[in-house]
């Protein structure tokens, strides 16, 4: 299976775990709004390139974690951001047929949306190489 | 003779790849026997034969197998490795292989905290080699 879509699957795990509703891609309404249930996280662009040696392959990537919230305040989706990197900070990340080297958080945002719900970013960064 | 991806260089101990490299370097020194004299017009003279010939090579890479730091970091270990061997990348060539005696003479390992470990070593010859 491509990597890109098995380090999708371990970050899903690794965040539903938490106990966290978590899209791959938030569901919309017919009228075009939102039909996902807030707050919730979804796992958006996961930028790969190469990290191989002369004879292994691997990948070293970042993913876009997004957190959206209804909240009243921007404490809801710092406070998932905040779990998140609890557990995948220099944690562990199963990725099937990878060995996993490093995963940590580089970066992290929340911004207010137009329609008054906050909109969290996180962007970690992984190291992963074929386990073949 | 077709070029050469650089990867399919490989490095072996035993029948061992050294894992993680993504550079070898590999080059053969050889020293002149200089008889320059008052009757050489003022041009260098060397004799057909060279004084001393040297075989190096040396490898960068991801550490991944402890195989090379083993050696490094154990005092007793002999550092004069016999069963160490240089592949060149161009498989169609007939004579391809280096092998002899190569003595270990430096191993490092790096380590940036948010990077994967890396590691560098150089092997010299002792005595002949040859090209099989």
């Amino acid at each position: 299976m491509a990597a890109e879509f098995e380090v999708q699957k371990a970050l899903y795990a690794a965040i539903n775990g938490l106990g966290y509703v978590c899209y791959d891609a938030a569901p919309q309404a017919a009228d075009g709004g939102s039909a996902a249930s807030f707050p919730y996280v979804e796992i958006g662009a996961i930028v790969m390139v190469e990290f191989d040696t002369a004879y292994e392959t691997g990948f070293d990537f970042v993913a876009r974690i997004h957190t959206r919230s209804r909240s009243g305040a921007m404490k809801e989706t710092k406070d998932i951001q905040g779990a998140i990197y609890a557990r995948l900070h220099r944690g562990t990340l199963a990725v099937t047929g990878y060995n996993t080297i490093l995963i940590q958080r580089e970066a992290s945002d929340v911004t207010r949306v137009s329609d008054g719900s906050f909109h969290g970013v996180c962007e970690y960064r992984g190291l992963i190489e074929y386990a073949g | 003779m077709a070029k050469a991806a650089g990867r399919t260089a490989l490095v072996k101990k035993g029948a061992t790849v050294i894992g993680g490299v993504r550079v070898s370097n590999i080059q053969v020194d050889y020293t002149p026997i200089d008889v320059t004299d008052n009757d050489s017009a003022g041009l260098q003279e060397l004799l057909d034969d060279y004084g001393t010939g040297v075989l190096s090579f040396d490898v960068e890479g991801i550490e991944k197998d402890a195989v090379l730091r083993d050696i490094a970091f154990t005092p007793a270990t002999s550092k004069m490795l016999s069963d160490m061997t240089f592949t060149f990348g161009s498989a169609d060539v007939g004579a391809d292989v280096i092998a002899g005696d190569f003595f270990m003479l430096n191993y490092k390992e790096g380590n940036d905290y948010k990077e994967a470990t890396t590691f560098s070593c150089s092997f010299t010859s002792s005595g002949t080699w040859t090209l099989s």
